[in-house]
């Protein structure tokens, strides 16, 4: 092959391989999650765990005195000088326990991971198994500008088992959280199972 | 006797350099011109930019507002003792995630050199959230939290007053792998210090960070 067709033809490869590079799909279109919405009241099912979201307020403090039962570092009460969101929750898993301690608010493009720190039994980590629901409370702290802004009426709730879910259907509930009151103090139970299926 | 043209190639090749002596020349020049500049020099302590104690110092995802740093027997908040013949040296700080999703530089955001038993090299034994008394698990976009970072010490290496540098750290996040697609960060590196003495809790109690 002449040298002039041979640089020609690395040149047009390099170009290919660079045009492939450009246009390839993203790694989250391609192994991202299977988003199911919902709103507030709707059951949810994914494939390894159904969520339903049945409450959700904002309070600027969390009383959380049922953690002095059990073993907790966690104080009876925890203040905010922002704003706690409150979600109550019905969550049932199918194959498996299930934790969702990745579950995340996504309001205005930014994403808040749900406070680590309820004590147990909390949703975070169900008291029961497969086939069981179970209901808890979700708690996220998010700034008070933001739940003030026009975004808060379009926030999004991801209930997340996995940090980052590959190819997973996941629950996705929108919620609006515009013109709701802030609380001065909400009373958070643990996770329960509900008394209509003891 | 004159050359064939087939002893004529075979002498142009031979006297071509090599395509891999080439990369090797160039390998040796990127890596020459980087150690010429200093790149490969350890960077000092001292070359840090200088933050004071109360103030706020904004990296790449996180706002830091270094407090305090203090000897005390027990753990803030949740009142842990330390063992016999240890005391706890506590760095308290204020964080914030600036960026649009939770940070998780909390552990490494913090490292201290403090006598001869703490160095940067050593991990906090606890970051703990100073709210709530429990293990700091990231930091919220837009809430600072104050954390405290614990390191247990023996009880005659470091005493009230003896001087300590604080670093705070950062880490800078590598976008969009062409391959992988997914994000990273690089390691944390130091980017700032602050330097203050050590106090005790005692003299500390009852004023907030």
């Amino acid at each position: 092959m002449r040298p002039g067709i041979r640089s020609l033809l690395a040149g047009v490869i390099v170009l290919l391989a660079g045009l492939a590079v450009a246009t390839a799909p993203s790694i989250d279109r391609v192994v991202g999650p299977f988003e199911l919405g919902g709103r507030l009241g709707d059951t949810v099912d994914a494939r390894l765990y159904s969520a339903t979201v049945t409450r959700v307020e904002l309070a600027g403090e969390l009383d959380l005195g049922y953690g002095q039962d059990g073993f907790s570092y966690t104080p009876p009460s925890v203040a905010s000088e922002q704003v706690f969101v409150v979600v109550d929750l019905r969550l049932e898993s199918v194959v498996d326990k299930v934790l969702v301690q990745y579950s995340e608010l996504v309001i205005g493009g930014v994403t808040y991971r749900v406070a680590p720190f309820l004590p147990g039994p909390s949703i975070l980590n169900p008291p029961a198994g497969p086939g069981i629901p179970v209901e808890g409370t979700l708690v996220f702290e998010v700034p008070s500008s933001v739940v003030e802004s026009d975004a808060a009426a379009h926030a999004r709730l991801h209930i997340k088992s996995e940090l980052t879910p590959q190819l997973e259907s996941v629950p996705v509930f929108a919620l609006d959280l515009g013109g709701l009151d802030v609380e001065r103090v909400r009373v958070v139970e643990p996770a329960t199972i509900p008394a209509d299926i003891r | 006797m004159s050359d064939t043209p087939t002893d004529q190639t075979v002498a142009s090749r031979r006297r071509r350099v090599p395509w891999w002596l080439w990369t090797l020349v160039a390998i040796g020049a990127v890596v020459g011109l980087v150690a010429a500049i200093g790149g490969f020099r350890d960077v000092p302590i001292t070359a840090l930019p200088e933050v004071q104690l109360g103030a706020a110092h904004v990296g790449s995802e996180v706002r830091t507002v270094v407090s305090r740093a203090y000897l005390s027997d027990t753990q803030p908040t949740n009142g842990r003792e330390a063992d016999a013949g240890s005391v706890y040296l506590i760095v308290e700080a204020s964080a914030e995630s600036m960026s649009d999703g939770p940070s998780l530089l909390d552990g490494d955001l913090i490292r201290v050199f403090a006598g001869e038993q703490v160095t940067p090299a050593v991990d906090p034994s606890h970051v703990l959230e100073l709210r709530t008394g429990e293990p700091s698990e990231f930091l919220q976009p837009g809430v600072p939290v104050d954390l405290a970072w614990v390191w247990a010490v023996d009880t005659d290496s470091l005493s009230v007053g003896d001087e300590v540098f604080i670093g705070i750290f950062d880490e800078f996040a590598i976008y969009d792998h062409p391959i992988w697609g997914d994000d990273s960060f690089s390691r944390p590196t130091p980017v700032a210090r602050v330097i203050t003495s050590i106090a005790s809790h005692e003299t500390l109690a009852g004023t907030t960070p």
